[in-house]
């Protein structure tokens, strides 16, 4: 377990054929290559747990400080997968080192399930790590 | 959560900090790794030719079939004392039979010990992607499991023998029940004898 969580520690490559088909619908290639890429440079961290898979990397904000952003996110279709595990991204977040925790989607639904903590600037949804 | 961060690295500070980013993954995932190493090290290591595990799961089938073979052949015995036929040839002829039966149980043991160890490994390697499709990754208990049903197996095999060579030799009815039907079913025998003995002579043809 990672930090805490129910996560494991695990590599991209060895695992994305179980969940391709999944969420190659709604992932764009693009997502899947940096992910790959960044994940083998161990730029990015590819993590699992009963809930599914997530490949989140760091970037730097404008104040010098870092932002947890997750690449890919790819649940196993049981709902409620968000809200069981933002708590252990956040976790993951702080002790990766970061101050935020962001993604990017352009599915407005996220606006309905994401809770006050987070703000929204057109396509990245944010907020910051307790 | 499904498009990549789009952000462009365009200046020397934000690569700068893009780069300290990614150092700073590749730190964490080195402190976490040794987590990772020791899942996939501990099932690869289980599942080579002759590895501890292997050994053992086998040689716990040996045992586990000289363990409830023997169990048998005590209640063969007691079948055999009961029935006064010890020393007999039928009792005999249990007793090769079950020592056959021994032999096939544990090679059969073995040869299923050594293919459950396989399929652990194989378990093992697949259980990370299990946890993808939300499955539950309990591979490293499957190597446990191995030997309680090696000794179930073999618990099953001196089960079965007992019961098939008892009932060969004649001997299946001598354990049952009470002082009335033993003695019930040895007038039964005795009349069988008689008949096979006279037959023509009485008239049962």
């Amino acid at each position: 377990m990672i930090a805490g969580t129910s996560f494991e520690l695990t590599e991209f490559g060895a695992v994305w054929s179980a969940v391709r088909d999944r969420a190659k619908a709604w992932i764009p290639a693009e997502s899947i290559a940096q992910a790959l890429v960044d994940d083998q440079g161990d730029a990015a961290a590819c993590l699992m747990n009963e809930d599914g898979l997530v490949v989140v990397n760091l970037e730097g904000r404008g104040d010098g400080t870092m932002r947890a952003f997750v690449l890919i996110a790819v649940s196993t279709g049981r709902p409620g997968a968000f809200h069981r595990q933002e708590r252990a991204m956040l976790t993951i977040a702080r002790d990766l080192g970061a101050v935020e925790l962001a993604f990017r989607s352009d599915r407005p639904g996220w606006l309905r399930v994401l809770g006050p903590e987070w703000s929204c600037d057109f396509d990245l949804f944010y907020r910051s790590v307790p | 959560m499904s498009k990549s961060s789009g952000q462009v690295k365009e200046t020397e500070a934000q690569r700068a900090m893009a780069q300290v980013g990614a150092q700073q993954v590749a730190s964490w995932k080195k402190r976490w790794a040794p987590r990772l190493t020791a899942f996939a090290a501990d099932t690869e290591k289980a599942g080579l030719a002759d590895s501890a595990e292997r050994r053992h799961a086998t040689a716990l089938a040996g045992t586990d079939a000289s363990a409830q073979f023997g169990l048998a052949n005590q209640k063969a015995l007691v079948a055999a004392s009961n029935n006064g036929t010890v020393g007999s040839s039928r009792q005999k002829l249990a007793l090769t039979g079950m020592a056959n039966d021994q032999a096939t149980s544990t090679a059969f043991g073995s040869v299923s010990a050594d293919q459950a160890v396989d399929d652990s490994t194989v378990q093992g390697l697949q259980a990370v992607t299990s946890i993808a499709r939300g499955e539950k990754a309990d591979t490293i208990n499957a190597m446990g499991r191995n030997a309680a049903i090696s000794g179930q197996q073999a618990a099953a095999d001196a089960q079965q023998s007992l019961d098939a060579r008892i009932g060969e030799a004649g001997l299946a009815t001598k354990i049952i029940g009470t002082s009335a039907g033993m003695w019930y079913d040895q007038q039964k025998e005795d009349e069988r004898d008689l008949r096979s003995g006279v037959r023509g002579q009485r008239g049962y043809g």
